[in-house]
């Protein structure tokens, strides 16, 4: 993926997600390079590069255990992290609160099916 | 909350039980379900006081207040309420008990997946025939055979009225006993044979009448598995092969039973107790392999919940796959179930 690429990639992150409706969004662009995009307050950790970094080792490692696919939704006590995967490997996490309408779901589905698809 | 979320109670006194149970039922009903356990029946009965409980699933031997004693307690109090007993020693006199006492269903503890599968099959029917009195609706893929067995092991009483290419009969059933078929000038086994291996058609429940003659002796498991007998062995002897009777039921009502999607069928499962270690595979080309992945998910989950406040995980879906996976996890141990695709 180029310059002009990524920058598509962030540009379009950053007017997709608004905060209030999601608590942070971040990933990893197709040349390794970090990115995020807001924070709550209780999110701020999230700002880091390096918290993306780690959070996509952990995710090539669960790859290499055969444990992968384009989306995931991840269900913690208080939060949900939605994960998606482009196959020229950039991903997305997005944080949203644990409870959310099901419109809001649906919306949010769409957009990482977007994100895969974006060119 | 979708208006067809059902909510399952689990009570059991064996912790870990319970908990395989309860993961395999929120993720066999593709989170349709909201399955809820309790230990104790001290529980269970705070729980019901909360919640708006559909379907109730108890263990028969507990401490301080066994099975039975519960099930009378409930059945006084939410007569309304779907109640199973399971027991891992299932005998007749356990059997009356639980059936005299309010259950609409005993059965065997669980100790393979296939006896899980079976015991969410026999919830979601349950489920699914909620609130049904005089209910007439679709039951695609359904067969004859499997309704009658629900409805004997229920002790229902009832009239089932079949209909197919011209052919029309009823099969009478009192208490969970098969007592009467006919079809067309044709009544008893020979009835009940023809009825049963009807490639297709129509079935509609109605209330119990009596007939007008009994004309069926013997074990409904007998009469069924003869009718089958005799079907396979006019297949073998050359006869145009019959599908399983499959009934196509037009729905008139709406109701429940209709908005009800099919459970999807498990293809793998693993289950590893708290210390990583696989309890149980089934199914699964690599155990360890799955035991090493969902070690790599708590990790990576305690490791985000070091950083930001999400609490600890309770399962991951992984979408946008040909089939359904998910892993779930506890205090006790982690699931890792791939099934047929979600619904929809």
């Amino acid at each position: 993926m180029n310059s002009s690429a990524n920058q598509f990639l962030l540009s379009w992150v950053e007017g997709t997600f608004s905060l209030g409706e999601v608590l942070v969004v971040g990933g990893i662009l197709a040349d390794g390079s970090p990115f995020r995009h807001g924070a709550t307050t209780e999110f701020v950790a999230c700002m880091e590069d390096a918290w993306w970094i780690s959070l996509a080792e952990a995710l090539d490692r669960l790859t290499a255990n055969d444990c992968d696919a384009p989306r995931s939704m991840w269900v913690f006590e208080k939060a949900l992290l939605w994960i998606a995967k482009r196959v020229d490997g950039a991903w997305i996490g997005v944080f949203t609160p644990r409870e959310i309408s099901d419109a809001d779901r649906e919306a949010l589905h769409s957009r990482l099916v977007e994100f895969i698809a974006l060119p | 909350m979708s208006a067809d979320r059902k909510t399952v109670l689990l009570v059991d006194d064996d912790a870990q039980f319970l908990e395989v149970l309860q993961s395999l039922a929120q993720t066999a009903s593709g989170e349709i379900w909201n399955v809820l356990a309790a230990q104790t029946t001290a529980l269970a009965l705070t729980t019901l006081q909360t919640e708006k409980v559909d379907l109730i699933v108890i263990d028969l031997r507990m401490p301080v207040v066994d099975g039975v004693q519960f099930l009378q307690l409930i059945q006084r109090k939410y007569p309304h309420v779907k109640k199973i007993i399971l027991s891992g020693h299932v005998d007749g006199s356990s059997r009356n008990a639980a059936t005299q006492a309010g259950a609409e269903l005993v059965l065997e503890k669980p100790v393979t997946p296939e006896g899980f599968q079976t015991v969410l099959a026999a919830l979601g029917e349950l489920l699914r025939w909620q609130n049904e009195e005089g209910f007439r609706g679709t039951l695609r893929r359904v067969g004859i055979e499997d309704v009658i067995q629900m409805e004997c092991l229920s002790r229902h009483s009832l009239v089932l009225e079949v209909s197919s290419q011209g052919s029309r009969g009823r099969i009478f059933i009192r208490k969970g006993e098969l007592i009467h078929a006919e079809c067309g000038d044709t009544i008893g086994e020979a009835a009940l044979q023809q009825l049963l291996a009807l490639s297709g058609g129509e079935f509609r429940h109605t209330a119990f009448d009596e007939p007008p003659t009994r004309s069926l002796e013997g074990s409904w498991e007998f009469l069924v598995m003869e009718a089958a007998r005799k079907r396979d062995e006019a297949a073998s002897m050359g006869a145009e092969p019959e599908p399983l009777p499959v009934a196509e039921i037009e729905t008139t009502a709406s109701t429940e039973a209709g908005t009800q999607p099919p459970l999807p069928v498990v293809t793998e499962l693993v289950v590893c107790g708290e210390d990583g270690d696989v309890m149980h595979a089934w199914q699964s080309a690599d155990p360890p392999r799955r035991a090493a992945a969902l070690a790599l998910l708590v990790e990576c989950s305690q490791r985000i919940g070091a950083t930001v406040p999400v609490g600890s995980l309770e399962r991951v879906e992984f979408m946008g796959l040909p089939e359904r996976v998910v892993a779930r996890f506890s205090g006790q141990g982690a699931v890792f179930v791939r099934g047929t695709a979600e619904h929809g």
